[in-house]
């Protein structure tokens, strides 16, 4: 769940050599590209339907019945809103997906949002100042990366009660060190380029330089990152609810729902196999869309599992 | 080794006074980009050849080509008949027995043709083990043998050293042993001479045309280079966009071009033109290689060119004893002072 | 390169330090572990005896103090939960952890290997995009949920497999595959991609010019190049599996230090977190200085300079 246990910043870590993929024109390429294509509108839907379907499921998610304990899935005897089956309280496990989906994409979307933007700040400062600054805030990411992050998350979350906000904050923490040394490793490369020079010259100050010199060529890669850690974070999220750290009700996510179907499995099986499921379809949905975008900016290094935009292919000599 | 007979064998096969490497209306195509379009070129048994030309005249693609390495999207079209068998075509597992004992191949940039992983000794066992079945311990004498052959001083102590530390010209003899240690009929070689000074060029050059008289293998010498061609090759081929415009003996192409490139690049005065660099600039572009050419290819910049040059294509003809050309000044050329 | 390693020995300790100072005191967040360990009815006179009895009472820095001193003679102070020496629950569990990540890790590594290989030799063919379909999907399961399914499947349903605990050769099929599910995929993924660098390269179309098989270009004149990404990578995740041992223990109940961590955030046993943080920090510094001998193995341009 985490990328590296490493200590050693200097060694080549995968987020340098992704290339920018945030260029404009690729909407036209994503339509020629089937599997990227259902990736989008998978993604979409599920947005879709965890902002407008969720505040309505709310109340249905939360009504027991207890007649309905354990419903069987794929049978409309009792109406839509069963045919996912009912849990131990016979809550329709329908409407508690929906609402799940909705707490799971804020904690993941949240988390990832404040990653990136402290982390590449972080980043983006720590490599153009340079010295005893840079060497200080490298050791505080090894620190972070040095504890296996879901020790340190069980360990925060177990103190700080179980809420969005905390989850969010751990998951944001942990993720920070990414960020921090793929821009600080930008930055390094880039401050000591002509323009950077020619700002300088013209006496800008370091935080213009930053913002305005700087900043726009490193988010392009940063964005690819986040894209990336969008399915992960979700994953370690529902990990965390799922040991019990997460989430509590009455918020629910995906991984909550997995964690008290556990309870059944052996009678229920669809309790913790749907929300497990529905996990698995939106990470995968946004794995293959983020490949997807690697892919079509750089055709060799990247997987071109869904079909990169044609380039003319040099001579090869 | 079914099709294609190894070492001596091919000897046999290859009797009947067909050249050695004939090729014939070879092209290679990288989608839109046509690096060779249409070569015919023979290699006799012993024989030494020097292809000239700029870069991206296709002369590189042409040796990778006939030791069947060029990859996809690449497409190599036309034939390539190596002692009597066709190898364009072949598969992988049929061109193997052919490459090391019938082809070898030296190339450009030693630190990249070695690999930096291995030490050299380790590398060159592996072809004398791996390729003829050698014990390792006769395999580490050959190996140092071939080294010493190479002119590599220290040949038993260098044999751990890795590739990086050695100079680039001792890297390219290395090179040059891993390729003539299967005793190959024919070596291609790629510009081996063009990352190093020229002090260390006269030596690599000296080395390969005393291992070409030794083992009497045939040479085919990829060059760019005026005075390198001459130095190491009896026969001179030049080709422009792909194409070959002019061949025949060196000396008499030194001494009479019947093209009007082989002419520019030559200047007035052959004898005082060292390098590209130091040649009368050809005005124009070179040629692009995506370009379809009605006529000549060089008639965009040739001082010659009359509207026939521009519509008609020029054949390779055969405009003297051994010489051929794609002119339709050809003699003119030839003849003029 | 011994400059190199003492370097890197040196910011790694450093990182270590200021891991056991945020461990020390985030411990401390959670309260004081009496109302834990002491009945619900104890009081006031008991919880200060207890906390007296176990250091609790003074000052955080005064017990700060303590601690670190103690830290240098490898004394973690006592288990509340087990009643013996913090540092002799938590070494006792590491063996467990190591030979099941070093199985996992193996088993990882044998199989990524030959799969992002043959994803490289072919890009875009059907096979590549098949393999980079399987490392996706499995990077794509929460690890939590395939070891529920597993058990499911497996286990209760046809009854193959053991739902728990460690015995027989069995119950370790479904921890390992659990802990191999996400390093697989990206494993297979680097494989890949460092594949397609070298295996165009120079020196390898050079070997081929030299009539050599196929398999002998790709894994041995390919991968030795392709080795350091791959070795990276690979040591990241063998630390990384210390959060799987999180939930392979809290899904099979496999002892090791991920059951003795958690229980020990659960029971409040800091002396055990403490003991545990700093032997996991310890091998994941060992990990990377191994990790730094690969390098210098497979690479001798790293070796000799």
């Amino acid at each position: 769940m985490t990328i590296t246990q490493t200590l050693a910043p200097a060694r080549p870590t995968l987020g340098i050599r992704l290339k920018s993929t945030f260029s404009t024109g690729r909407l036209g390429l994503l339509m020629h590209s089937p599997l990227a294509l259902a990736s989008a509108l998978t993604l979409f839907v599920l947005v879709l339907v965890a902002t407008i379907g969720a505040p309505f499921a709310q109340d249905v998610a939360n009504m027991q019945n207890l007649r309905l304990r354990f419903f069987p899935p794929f049978s409309l005897s009792h109406g839509w809103l069963y045919v996912l089956g009912a849990d131990a309280l016979g809550r329709s496990m329908l409407a508690q997906l929906v609402v799940g989906a909705r707490t799971s994409f804020i904690v993941a979307g949240a988390a990832v949002g404040l990653a990136t933007i402290v982390g590449t700040a972080i980043g983006l400062v720590s490599g153009f100042l340079g010295g005893w600054v840079d060497a200080a805030l490298m050791r505080i990411s090894d620190i972070i990366v040095t504890v296996p992050s879901l020790l340190l998350a069980l360990a925060v979350l177990f103190v700080l009660e179980p809420s969005v906000i905390n989850l969010v904050m751990v998951l944001a923490i942990g993720r920070l060190p990414i960020y921090l040394r793929v821009s600080r490793a930008q930055t390094l490369e880039l401050r000591e380029r002509v323009f950077v020079e020619a700002s300088r010259a013209i006496g800008a100050s370091d935080f213009s330089i930053i913002w305005r010199d700087i900043r726009p060529l490193v988010m392009p890669t940063v964005l690819t990152v986040a894209m990336l850690e969008l399915a992960m974070v979700m994953l370690a999220a529902a990990g965390l609810s799922f040991l019990g750290v997460g989430l509590q009700r009455p918020d629910v996510d995906w991984g909550t729902i997995v964690s008290e179907g556990r309870e059944y499995l052996t009678r229920a099986w669809w309790a913790t196999v749907f929300p497990g499921m529905a996990i698995v379809i939106t990470a995968l949905a946004a794995n293959l869309l983020s490949n997807w975008l690697r892919a079509s900016g750089d055709p060799l290094q990247a997987t071109a599992l869904v079909a990169a935009p044609s380039r003319d292919e040099d001579a090869r000599k | 080794m079914s099709a294609l007979a190894m070492g001596d064998d091919i000897t046999v096969s290859s009797s009947a006074r067909e050249p050695l490497l004939a090729i014939r209306d070879l092209r290679v195509e990288f989608g839109p980009v046509q690096a060779v379009r249409g070569i015919d070129l023979a290699v006799k048994a012993g024989e030494s050849v020097a292809i000239l030309g700029e870069s991206g005249s296709g002369k590189s693609v042409t040796g990778k080509a006939i030791m069947g390495l060029i990859n996809p999207p690449g497409v190599v079209r036309g034939s390539v008949r190596f002692a009597g068998s066709e190898l364009v075509g072949r598969s992988e597992a049929e061109l193997r027995p052919v490459r090391g004992p019938g082809l070898a191949m030296v190339f450009q940039d030693s630190l990249d043709a070695l690999n930096p992983v291995f030490s050299v000794g380790e590398q060159i066992i592996e072809i004398l083990t791996v390729r003829l079945r050698r014990q390792r311990g006769k395999a580490r004498a050959e190996a140092i043998a071939l080294m010493e052959q190479v002119g590599i001083p220290n040949a038993e102590k260098r044999l751990c050293d890795y590739p990086h530390q050695f100079s680039g010209g001792m890297r390219q003899r290395i090179c040059i042993a891993m390729a003539i240690a299967l005793k190959p009929r024919l070596l291609i070689a790629d510009e081996p001479t063009t990352a190093l000074d020229v002090t260390v060029q006269a030596g690599i050059l000296k080395l390969i045309n005393e291992l070409q008289r030794e083992t009497g293998m045939a040479l085919l010498f990829v060059t760019h280079d005026l005075a390198v061609a001459r130095e190491v090759a009896e026969h001179l081929v030049v080709m422009y966009a792909g194409r070959i415009v002019e061949q025949g003996p060196i000396d008499e192409l030194f001494a009479r071009p019947a093209h009007p490139y082989t002419r520019a690049l030559l200047s007035s005065n052959p004898g005082s033109v060292r390098h590209w660099s130091d040649l009368q600039p050809i005005t124009g572009n070179p040629p692009d290689k995506t370009t379809v050419y009605k006529g000549c290819a060089f008639a965009p910049r040739c001082p010659r060119a009359v509207a026939q040059c521009v519509e008609v294509p020029p054949g390779l003809r055969t405009i003297a004893e051994g010489r051929d050309a794609r002119c339709h000044f050809a003699e003119e050329v030839l003849h003029a002072r | 390169m011994i400059k190199f390693l003492s370097f890197r020995l040196t910011t790694s300790l450093i990182a270590l330090v200021g891991v056991m100072i945020i461990v020390f005191f985030l411990a401390r967040l959670t309260g004081s572990p009496a109302s834990l360990y002491l009945p619900v009815d104890a009081t006031d006179a008991m919880i200060r005896a207890f906390n007296q009895q176990n250091g609790l009472d003074q000052p955080i820095l005064v017990q700060f103090v303590h601690f670190v001193g103690n830290v240098f003679r490898l004394d973690f102070g006592q288990s509340l939960s087990q009643q013996r020496p913090a540092s002799e629950a938590v070494l006792s569990a590491m063996p467990q952890t190591l030979l099941i990540a070093a199985i996992a890790m193996g088993l990882t590594l044998l199989l990524s290997i030959p799969l992002g290989t043959f994803a490289a030799l072919k890009p875009n063919s059907p096979l590549d995009r098949a393999i980079t379909f399987f490392s996706l999907v499995t990077s794509s399961i929460p690890e939590f949920w395939f070891a529920l399914v597993c058990v499911l499947v497996f286990s209760v349903n046809l009854g193959l497999l053991p739902t728990s605990g460690q015995g027989s050769l069995a119950s370790w099929v479904l921890p390992v595959a659990t802990l191999m599910l996400h390093p697989l995929g990206v494993l297979t993924q680097v494989v890949r991609g460092a594949m397609l660098e070298t295996i165009n390269a120079g020196y390898v179309q050079n070997a081929r010019a030299r009539g050599y098989s196929w398999q002998r270009l790709a894994f041995r004149h390919a991968l030795r190049n392709a080795s350091l990404p791959i070795i990276t990578v690979a040591g990241d995740r063998a630390g990384g599996m210390l959060n799987g041992a999180v939930i392979v223990s809290a899904v099979f109940a496999w002892p090791g230090i991920g059951q003795v961590l958690v229980a020990a955030v659960y029971n409040r046993d800091f002396a055990v977190i403490q003991a545990g943080v700093f032997v996991v920090g310890i091998a994941v510094i060992l990990l990377n200085i191994l990790v730094d001998l690969i390098y210098a193995a497979a690479d001798p341009r790293i070796r000799i300079s």
